[in-house]
């Protein structure tokens, strides 16, 4: 396992560039062994720092290998690796102090270190892990980016000793950006400034910036760079802003002629404010039309809009700073006479106003206003002045607009089947305010030739370039005609902003319209159902609503993706949705197929059976499963048929010959992969409607999501490609607010994700849940686990007392280790070393890596316990986990000494990188122990005494929980194990009894007994 | 060019390192305020030694030229080795003429504000009549000059060439002729301050605190994390609403040869921004 990180250095002078130095910490070595404490002024080599050949295979980039000192936490002479490292080795970590070490790295410049930055930066699997340094820069090297494809950046002249330097400097000063700068300071890892502790945050951060705008600038300017050149020093200057070494040849005394020149130049930079406060221009608009209008002159504070203060205060300072509630203005009455002076220039008429002494206001007439707003304001913005408009400037309603008028089609709405495929009419108008327009009418106003006009006491604008955009509308757009319902969504949600140019203001639907999209935005809007005929159980609350959602939009015929958290029950939310679909029907009128992973089939049949068992179900799978008409025969009389994502593409065909009421998939992320077979497979399958559901977070996964939507409701994201370019990197690798926002708009009405800390699931939900996990054999187990049974079934049949008894619980551990792992039955683990996979072949292990995949996923700092009672598995698992999911584990078995064992205890519940997943042997960690920090309790194996389960349980679920409990307890289906939980279950208190004390009672049974409980049912 | 060489006995020994005139052709400076400036030196000198002083301008003979105490000091390489020293000196308002010209220029904010947006006020010479003194040199005695050169004529071509060259240095800082007259820019605001407040208590600066490092040791707890975590943090990376904003907000850079320094970097500006976001949305994942 790999931690990449990013220590950028600074230049150490004016001709030099700064970079990153790559390095790597890597668990792939033999544990450090640890020494004295090493003198402080002495470094030493970082035990565990990746070579760099290892370093650049994994980078995959060019650059010079370079050392560096930097002074990190450590114990006893071992640095303490960063939290994300998985290892096995055993550190101390009492009481770490600052020592120097030496670290190996490759040194990249700017152009080179960016590309590796942006992309390792998101990259994270179980091999490799980006430190908080490496994404932490990528952050600020991302804002780099924007500062430069915004144009954000002037040639400046830098001065040491003789010699003048031509540098690109970023210039950030929107009103966002301070708070953003402070954002980036504050959140700066300790790290960072691990080999120069003596530069402040802030330095550091604007170092970078500095850096980078200008390496990249330099770089990716160079081709563009002005071709003929003169004499005159200015050029040289020029030539010096693209060429590597950034000096500029002139003599002394041109040089400094020069940047006498360029200092004058740069006088109005800042002419708008500084960090903390700006100049502001409120104008105000008069109640009539006669009368003139204000513009107000003001001192706004940036980080507090509201915070202004008006001129004339200003004038009365006499002191050099303004300070105000915290913030602190230098020299404001100059700054704000600088400011005039350069708006006056833009305005002219602004000039007059600065005749008086202390100048607060001026005023002038509406056409003078609509210059301001139209032409000076868009400037002055551009310069970092704040101009504060009347509030209907620029707003729906106060310009010339558009509006849309959608009217359901009746019949089909009676019908109450319409879909995405049916129609809805529209019509557009122009309209202006409230007002809607008629072509005389518009052309009426447009004589007027005033650019702002007062209708019915509201002031709207009416400018040529609007006029021209109308004109070109009514001529070229299709007024008036057809749309899907899809369409008529986007329009109403908001998806579309203007339509021929001109802003849509207006989306009027019908009644039945409106009604029918509120629904999608309002949850109470929603009609509730009653719990389903036939449901056995009873639904929460907040399930009866997901049911009820699901409901509504299949009866449009839309694709609902039904996301809630792992427990929540979207099995049972799923069953009740179909338990509707069938009333009081025999039958379904066609089946619906719901396509689950291998592991999950059974799991589904059980809990159909156990929640609707007047759901006909059918399996299809196994080798010697129907297919295309017999199939169809076969099914024609079913509820639901369920398969797995792998035969699903293998009987593509088949499933593809017919149609289906619905096709739903459980865990949906497995159509993750759009251009994968199975995924396109599924796509194609017919069905009235579709649902998706899965425990990921998926709106956060936006490949995924589009992929699920797609399936769900083909092209309302539009193209993959579009849909990358619009949505997902801008939102992946910049948190692009804007894109972030519309995206959620569009997609909220088709996702319904609940989680277990949500306040109206939390009041539903007990403090612990319990649930079965149902698991299926592989084949390799299956054949391994009969041929236990016949072998020493035969010999039980031989013998009797002591002997019989042994022979019995041997059995018994040999098939609990067969339905564990087949590894753990042979025992390869030992005998052939490390490299044995365990992949696919256990379906157990399988199911155990999705549910946990889940538990990582949500991102709540989740954390499991699993339970087991063979070392070996424990120890199979703690090697596995980390590997499969880059989650580190600990293991807490017999042999792990006190100490040990104290320090992973406290680890686990007080520190916040301990490994998330705590895997302990049945009989060391079943009692005793306080791990309230987990949530998840998976009991990977049985003891088959329920209180000895229950104690274990209660490591988690005791005083101190703050959280559910999810219990997750393993059967798998068809063997032992299925069999011993359903006795158990039948008669519970029975079993309390039967079973004291460990699993003796299974001797007791008769050979006839015996057999019936471990033949294994093939399914 | 031989025969030039008979006309000009006094060939200016030619230099790489000295300062050349921005203006290439025709007249020097573009504010009405520089050409004041240069006004004052035509009427004093004969035109032969204006033509030989601007070409000398143009040319780079003027190896330096700093402000000094009480005027400007600069050095022009003439025919001889060394090059000539020359001094350029206004006579210094008074304190109480002072005193004037800050009354009358506090009596409308406009003065202030277009010398601090760079800009010389229209009619700042009325400001200053009022005061009874002149802004710009008026009179032979107000302009002090001397050279080293043996030319007995003053001002000479070397003083008319350092002459042209503050001239445009005037183009762009119009407190320059303030500085010669005697007052900073910073007394010049100082004084105004107190007028607008209507007080003649001194003005208090107040110090702003140093930015300190905290040291290393006390983040080791939180050594490998954000400090705070980015929550929220957003960047938005598109191309400029307008193209090279803060060019434009700084306005033309009179150093800078036509056509002009946007034009100059406009293509630049164009390249970097298309790279940032091509580089920014280069799509690395590997379609499977």
């Amino acid at each position: 396992m790999n931690i990449l990180h990013a220590h950028y250095q600074p230049p150490q002078m004016p001709s030099e560039t700064g970079g990153i130095l790559f390095w790597m910490e890597t668990s792939d070595l033999p544990a450090p062994k640890s020494g004295r404490a090493a003198k402080k002024e002495k470094s030493r080599p970082h035990p565990f720092c990746a070579d760099t050949d290892t370093l650049k295979r994994v980078l995959n980039i060019e650059g010079a290998p370079k050392t560096a000192t930097l002074r990190l936490p450590a114990v006893k002479g071992i640095p303490l690796p960063s939290p994300q490292l998985i290892h096995n080795w055993n550190l101390d970590s009492k009481n770490p102090e600052l020592a120097p070490f030496l670290i190996n790295g490759i040194w990249t410049r700017p152009p080179e270190a960016l590309p590796t930055l942006l992309i390792f930066s998101s990259q994270t699997d179980a091999s490799f892990s980006p430190a908080a340094d490496t994404r932490f820069w990528s952050m600020v090297s991302a804002l780099a980016l924007e500062t430069l494809a915004a144009h954000k950046l002037i040639p400046v002249i830098v001065n040491e000793e003789k010699n003048y330097y031509a540098r690109w400097l970023p210039i950030l000063d929107a009103p966002k950006d301070a708070a953003r700068l402070k954002q980036l300071e504050d959140a700066m890892p300790a790290i960072c400034r691990a080999s120069l502790d003596n530069v402040s945050p802030k330095n550091l951060l604007t170092s970078f910036l500095d850096t980078f705008c200008d390496a990249l600038a330099r770089e990716w300017g160079k081709s563009a760079a002005p071709k003929s050149y003169d004499n005159s020093s200015a050029v040289s200057w020029i030539k010096a802003l693209f060429s590597e070494n950034a000096l500029i040849q002139l003599s002394s005394a041109q040089a400094q002629n020069l940047a006498a020149s360029h200092k004058a130049w740069m006088r109005n930079l800042h002419v708008a404010g500084d960090a903390a406060f700006r100049i502001t221009f409120r104008l105000e608009a008069p109640a009539s039309q006669k009368q003139p209008w204000q513009l107000h002159y003001l001192i706004q504070a940036k980080d507090d809009p509201s915070l202004l203060i008006p001129a004339d205060e200003v004038w009365k300072k006499t002191r050099g700073a303004l300070t105000h509630l915290g913030h602190r203005f230098e020299q404001p009455q100059e700054k704000l006479l600088a400011g005039l002076g350069y708006a006056a220039r833009l305005f002219p008429p602004m000039t007059e106003s600065l005749r008086s002494k202390r100048p607060t206001e001026l005023t002038i007439d509406t056409n003078g206003a609509y210059t301001f707003l139209r032409e000076t304001a868009p400037l002055l913005v551009g310069a970092g002045f704040g101009i504060l408009v009347p509030p209907w400037w620029n707003k729906k309603g106060a310009r010339l607009g558009v509006k849309v008028k959608m009217k359901s089609q009746g019949k089909d709405v009676v019908k109450g089947h319409m879909s995405f495929d049916n129609l809805v009419r529209y019509q557009w108008k122009l309209s202006l305010g409230e007002t809607e327009l008629t072509e005389t009418e518009f052309k009426a106003l447009a004589k007027l030739k005033s650019p702002l006009v007062q209708i019915r006491g509201q002031w709207v604008t009416l400018d040529a370039e609007q006029i021209e955009a109308a004109i070109k509308f009514w001529e070229k757009s299709q007024l008036e005609g057809e749309m899907s319902l899809l369409d008529a969504m986007k329009l109403g949600l908001g998806g579309e902003t203007s339509a021929g140019g001109l802003p849509i203001d207006g989306v009027e639907s019908d009644d039945w319209l409106s009604g029918w999209l509120k629904k999608f935005e309002q949850a109470d809007k929603l009609e509730q159902l009653q719990q389903p005929k036939g449901l056995d159980g009873q639904l929460r609350p907040y399930q009866l609503y997901g049911y009820s959602w699901m409901t509504f939009l299949r009866k449009w015929g839309m694709g609902a993706c039904l996301a809630d958290d792992m427990g929540l029950g979207k099995t049972i939310q799923t069953i009740s949705l179909l338990l509707n679909e069938k009333g009081t029907k025999k039958k379904l009128p066609a089946p619906a197929l719901l396509i689950a992973p291998t592991s999950v089939v059974t799991n589904w049949e059980r809990e159909i059976g156990r929640f609707a068992p007047g759901l006909k179900t059918y399996i299809h799978r196994g080798a010697t499963r129907l297919r295309g008409g017999e199939m169809r025969e076969a099914v024609k009389g079913q509820d639901v048929v369920l398969t797995s994502y792998p035969i699903a593409r293998l009987d593509a065909e088949s499933f593809q010959s017919m149609k289906w009421l619905a096709v739903i998939l459980d865990e949906a992320q497995n159509i993750k992969n759009p251009e994968a077979k199975q995924t396109q497979a599924i796509r194609k399958f017919e069905a009235e409607f579709r649902i998706a559901l899965t425990g990921t977070p998926v709106e956060n996964r936006l490949s995924e999501l589009w992929s699920i939507m797609h399936f769900l409701n083909p092209g309302y994201l539009g193209a993959r490609k579009s849909f990358r370019e619009n949505f997902a990197l801008p939102i992946e690798r910049y948190r692009d607010e804007e894109a972030i926002k519309q995206l959620k708009q569009l997609t909220t009405p088709f996702i319904l994700r609940r989680v277990k800390t949500d306040p109206r699931v939390i009041s539903d939900l007990p403090d612990k849940v319990e649930t079965k996990v149902y698991c299926t054999l592989t084949e390799e187990q299956a054949t391994l686990y009969e041929a236990v049974v016949q072998d020493v079934m035969k010999k039980i049949e031989e013998e009797e007392g002591i002997k019989r008894r042994g022979l019995v619980l041997s059995m018994m551990m040999q098939l609990k280790q067969i339905c564990n792992h087949p590894v753990q039955y042979i025992h390869q683990k030992s005998k052939a070393g490390a490299d044995v996979s365990l992949d696919n072949r256990s379906g157990k292990l399988e199911r155990l890596g999705e549910l946990l995949e889940e538990v990582l996923a949500a991102a709540r700092n989740d954390r499991a316990l699993i339970f087991t009672q063979f070392a070996e598995m424990g120890e199979m698992l703690a090697d596995y986990l980390p590997k499969a999911f880059g989650a580190a584990t600990q293991f807490l078995h017999g042999g792990t000494p006190a100490k040990a064992r104290d320090q992973m205890v406290r680890r686990f519940q007080e520190d916040e990188h301990a490994p998330p997943i705590f895997i302990l042997s049945l009989k060391a960690g079943g009692t005793g122990l306080n791990l309230t920090h987990a949530n998840h309790v998976f009991h990977f194996d049985r003891w088959w005494n329920p209180a000895v389960e229950n104690q274990a349980t209660d490591r988690a679920f005791r005083i101190g929980q703050k959280r559910n409990v999810q219990v997750h307890k393993f059967v798998t289906t068809g063997t032992l194990e299925e069999m011993i939980d359903d006795m158990i279950e039948s008669k519970k208190g029975l079993a309390q009894a039967i079973v004291g004390s460990g699993e003796n009672w299974l001797t007791e049974m008769s050979t006839d007994e015996l057999r019936r409980v471990v033949t294994l049912r093939r399914q | 060019m031989p025969y030039d060489y008979w006309f000009k006995p006094t060939k200016a020994i030619k230099t790489k390192d000295g300062i050349k005139a921005q203006s290439k052709r025709g007249a020097f400076a573009k504010n009405w305020w520089a050409q004041r400036w240069i006004a004052a030196l035509e009427r004093l000198v004969d035109s032969g030694r204006l033509t030989r002083g601007r070409s000398y301008a143009r040319q780079g003979q003027v190896l330096s030229i700093d402000e000094t105490k009480d005027g400007v000091a600069a050095r022009v390489q003439g025919s001889m080795q060394t090059p000539y020293k020359i001094s350029i000196k206004i006579n210094h308002l008074t304190d109480a003429e002072w005193g004037k010209v800050i009354d009358a220029l506090a009596e409308q904010a406009i003065f202030t504000a277009q010398l601090l947006a760079g800009e010389m006020p229209q009619d700042i010479e009325q400001a200053f009549e009022q005061a009874k003194v002149s802004l710009f040199p008026a009179t032979r005695r107000d302009l002090q000059t001397e050279c080293s050169c043996p030319d007995p004529a003053n001002p000479c071509k070397h003083i008319a060439a350092a002459h042209y060259i503050l001239g445009e240095r005037f183009d762009e800082d119009p407190f320059l002729i303030f500085r010669l007259r005697g007052r900073t820019q910073e007394q010049v605001m100082q004084a105004l301050r107190q007028r607008r407040a209507g007080s003649d208590e001194a003005v208090e600066e107040e110090a702003e605190e140093m930015e300190a490092a905290i040291p290393l040791e006390e983040s080791i707890s939180n050594f490998w994390d954000m400090g705070t975590p980015l929550e929220g943090f957003s960047v938005s990376i598109r191309p400029p609403a307008i193209e090279m904003p803060l060019l434009k907000r700084l306005g033309a850079a009179s150093f800078v040869p036509e056509p002009g320094i946007q034009s100059w970097l406009s293509a630049a500006y164009q390249a970097v921004g298309r790279k940032a976001i091509q580089t920014a949305f280069k799509d690395t994942s590997e379609e499977e």
